[in-house]
């Protein structure tokens, strides 16, 4: 279906590229055959990847992802253009359907010596930001992101003109999307999350569908960014037209819809001190909501980051932003939803990354973590790849969310509903089976616990304060921050050991995994770490997929390491890669 | 093989000098030998450009193999700042990612690199205070890719061989480096650093490069032919891991006119032809 998509607008487009190379052919030395001239290379991969839901989901699969892929790659260059596909087919074990994606499908011409033009499906990038956008309205795939596929897939691919231009003093690139291409975002299919629109947490069972503007030439985007590099800083502005990309907005009837945006914009980066800093920011101007009083779009947005990467060690990689969207008009906004907001004013969050490189830089340990102080809500990210040759990659990882409050950015995606029924006072508990209102009246009311106290959010707090204080505040908070980090009420984390390389995965599953849990408390104000039971049997791991995986290869590491608390899934993966494209090198 | 013209990518870091000059038996001071290493290993020719197969073997005999394109560009005169571009062709999974480089030779200034990714587009800036981490999992360090500042070390002749001078190079910050010193063998005909001993503490030899092969090959330099003495091979050797790491140059290229902006980003994400042959 993807495919019938682009052909018609990618024939319009290309069409100069080939015409423009088809003059070049005309005027260029027949000496060599045609057909000579081109050089064709053709790559690829084959891949299997497994996850699994470690707590039961009601509106998904075990599975989280379950895939057989095949990745093919075709460049073909020329000296007057080149052109390059790249396509992904994979049996899918969640939608139980054959799938097919285009990544990228395009024909390149530098025409003049100051032009750049790419014509076709192609994926795009810009902007700052590790892992968080501002700038870059190209779209991303957050549904692949989410269920641990390759990080190459968090981008998808637009159908798009890109024109660079090149100047001595400054640069233009230009993208002009003919046909709005949206972000794939979380519908539901694989992973379930907070439906606005219903109320709850919904899955597979109301998989969100939207109506997206569709119309060739009509609907188009157009994204623009002027930039130059001044000593070693590189300067950026950027403008981009178009629409929200995830739906921020429903018809009056409730469908979801993508309405107008304008986002204009401005980052730098460059080196400071021993290492490479970062800011960026970008105005949102919703052109359906400027007053803030429509209810049926979002409010304007201002969006900044700032972000400093180093290197802690050798091999030892470490980079942290800090992120905060400002929404505004928020007192239109605030009226509209009767004085208890869905959103704050402020929403912060801040990310860490870290990337460690062993054993010659065959095994990348990294962790990716995304803490919002506003939201209340993280997001964890730990994963472990080994280069077991040139030709095969084993990778396994995790997606840990955690959060107060299900309506929340991150916390939205934890499996389980999030309960404070052992330690929440009696006003909490008549609470915790509705939409929770922590980011309207709880969140006042910490805030201004918080005033009173004169403390800021975190550790310490607790102590500071006695009951007969917190009776005095009127706050009804109490037992509110031993609930904040407990998963569930659980752990967040377990270890376990893979037996002895002879084995198969089924009988490493079955006999070799061990686990313990753990429990933060909030003691004295302090977050503490307790070991538990072990939570993680083999039984349990065996009902959870985990064994299915169709793969028996021989995993040479002793151990790997996975989070197996409620909200996320697991995966693991497979990778097989050469050169040159073989049935052998895909049979693996 | 015909082999037009040489580059020597600059794998040997040099030895190159600065002003703590010994003696000067034979008539050359050390100073002059340093100076001259440096240019022979890093700046011939004004732009070069080569393909690179390394082939790293680990103890138990398990190898990996690296083949990139790499393409440099010296900043003015003098022998100081380069710009390196370097294009993977092989593994795969690398393949089409861009590493690039605009080294600083002055002292305290960090250089700037770039990576770019295809598959996500994406072009990275990366922290780059330590020289001495390893290029692309080999036994070559960043500094032996890009060179070792000349001021960072101490220099003294040791002793004049037939064939070599072999200078003495002592971090005068020893706490940025992994060593204690390196000797660097100059060969007396062409001043091309051909080994270079590096040593921890207590005199141990940890680590080896050696060239294995020099050839001297064609290029023109200002509408005259020149010849540039060019590694063609090279061999770095970890003594203590025991891994090794084969580097071979073919389809060297000297003084081809590559133009400044073949560094910048543009070109990061879409490499010049000139990288991709």
């Amino acid at each position: 279906m993807r495919m019938t998509r682009f052909i018609r607008p990618l024939s319009f487009m290309v069409a100069a590229v080939i015409a423009f190379s088809a003059c070049a052919y005309a005027e260029a030395d027949t000496d060599r055959p045609w057909l000579d001239r081109f050089e064709a290379e053709l790559h690829g991969y084959g891949e299997l990847r497994s996850g699994f839901r470690t707590r039961n989901d009601p509106h998904e699969k075990e599975l989280s992802v379950m895939e057989a892929r095949l990745q093919l790659e075709l460049s073909v260059s020329d000296p007057w253009f080149d052109f390059k596909y790249k396509g992904d087919a994979w049996a899918d074990g969640i939608t139980e359907r054959g799938e097919y994606d285009t990544r990228e499908l395009w024909f390149f011409a530098r025409p003049a010596a100051f032009l750049d033009i790419k014509a076709g499906r192609q994926v795009l990038t810009w902007g700052t930001g590790d892992l968080v956008f501002l700038n870059d309205l190209f779209p991303k795939d957050w549904q692949s992101f989410f269920i641990g596929r390759d990080a190459e897939y968090l981008k998808a691919p637009s159908d798009a003109l890109k024109l660079g231009m090149f100047t001595e003093y400054v640069n233009l690139a230009l993208v002009y999307s003919p046909r709005f291409d949206a972000d794939r975002f979380i519908t539901g299919e694989y992973v379930s999350f907070w439906n606005g629109g219903l109320n709850r947490r919904s899955g597979r069972d109301a998989i969100l569908s939207a109506s997206e503007p569709d119309r060739w030439f009509r609907d188009y985007e157009l994204a623009a960014r002027l930039y130059r590099n001044l000593g070693g800083y590189e300067l950026a502005a950027y403008a981009y037209r178009g629409y929200w990309k995830t739906p921020a907005g429903r018809t009056t009837a409730g469908t979801a819809t993508f309405p107008r945006l304008n986002v204009y914009g401005a980052s730098a980066r460059g080196p400071i001190g021993a290492g490479i800093g970062n800011i960026e920011c970008a105005w949102y101007q919703s052109i359906d909501n400027e007053s803030g009083r429509n209810p049926l779009a979002n409010n304007s947005e201002m969006r900044y980051l700032a972000g400093y990467a180093w290197e802690i060690a050798r091999d030892f990689n470490a980079s942290m932003q800090y992120y905060v969207e400002q929404t505004l008009k928020y007192g239109a906004y605030g009226e509209l939803h009767g004085g208890a907001p869905v959103r704050d004013r402020f929403r912060h969050v801040i990310t860490l990354q870290l990337t460690k490189l062993m054993m010659n830089q065959n095994l990348k340990l990294s962790l990716s973590g995304y803490y919002s102080p506003s939201d209340n809500d993280a997001y964890l990210r730990p994963h472990v790849q080994y280069k077991y040759s040139d030709r095969v990659t084993l990778e396994a990882g995790a997606n840990v969310f955690a959060g107060e409050c299900s309506q929340t950015f991150f916390a939205q995606f934890m499996t389980t509903p999030i309960s404070i029924r052992r330690s929440g006072t009696a006003s909490e508990r008549g609470r915790e089976d509705g939409p929770c209102g922590c980011n309207g009246r709880r969140k006042e009311e910490r805030r201004r616990c918080m005033t009173m106290n004169g403390t800021v959010l975190g550790r310490g707090m607790e102590r500071a304060r006695t009951e007969g204080d917190r009776a005095a505040s009127g706050c009804t908070t109490r037992g509110k921050y031993s609930t904040r980090w407990r998963w569930n009420g659980e752990m967040p984390f377990s270890i376990w050991g893979v037996a002895p390389e002879s084995m198969s995965w089924r009988r490493r599953a079955s006999s070799g995994i061990r686990g313990w849990c753990t429990h933060w408390t909030n003691q004295d104000g302090w977050l503490t770490m307790w070991p538990g039971k072990p939570i993680l049997t083999a039984p349990e791991m065996s009902r959870s997929g985990f064994v299915t995986l169709p793969v028996r290869y021989h995993w040479p590491t002793t151990a790997s390491m996975s989070a197996s608390c409620p909200p996320y899934s697991t995966f693991l993966r497979f990778r097989a890669m050469r050169g040159i494209f073989s049935l052998k090198s895909a049979a693996c | 093989m015909k082999i037009k013209t040489g580059w020597m990518v600059a794998v040997l870091m040099t030895c190159a000098g600065s002003a703590f000059a010994a003696g000067s038996p034979g008539g050359v001071s050390v100073d002059e030998i340093v100076r001259k290493a440096n240019h022979m290993a890093l700046y011939q020719g004004e732009d070069g450009r080569g393909r690179v197969e390394m082939v790293i073997t680990d103890r138990q005999g398990r190898t990996r193999k690296r083949v990139f394109a790499m393409l440099r560009k010296d900043d003015g005169e003098g022998d100081r700042d380069q710009r390196y571009y370097v294009l993977f062709h092989e593994p795969a999974d690398v393949r089409r990612t861009v590493f690039m480089v605009h080294k600083h030779a002055a002292p305290g200034k960090d250089d700037d690199r770039w990576l770019y990714l295809p598959g996500l587009d994406l072009v990275k800036r990366i922290a780059s205070s330590d020289k001495r981490t390893s290029f692309v999992g080999s036994d070559f360090l960043y500094e032996d890719i890009s060179g070792r500042s000349v001021t960072e070390d101490r220099h003294e002749l040791l002793r004049t061989t037939d064939r070599h001078y072999v200078v003495k190079n002592v971090p005068k910050q020893p706490h940025t480096v992994e060593f204690a010193y390196y000797l660097a063998y100059v060969d007396r005909k062409s001043f091309m650093p051909v080994k270079m001993e590096f040593f921890k503490k207590a005199d141990r030899l940890y680590r080896v490069i050696e060239v294995e092969r020099l050839e001297n090959v064609a290029a023109r330099e200002k509408g005259r032919a020149v010849g540039y003495p060019t590694v063609m091979k090279t061999v770095a050797q970890d003594l203590d891991t025991g891994s090794r790491t084969e580097m071979v140059f073919s389809a060297v290229g000297y003084n081809s006119g590559l133009k400044d902006d073949l560094f910048s980003e543009r070109y990061l994400r879409k490499p010049p032809r000139e990288a991709v042959r």
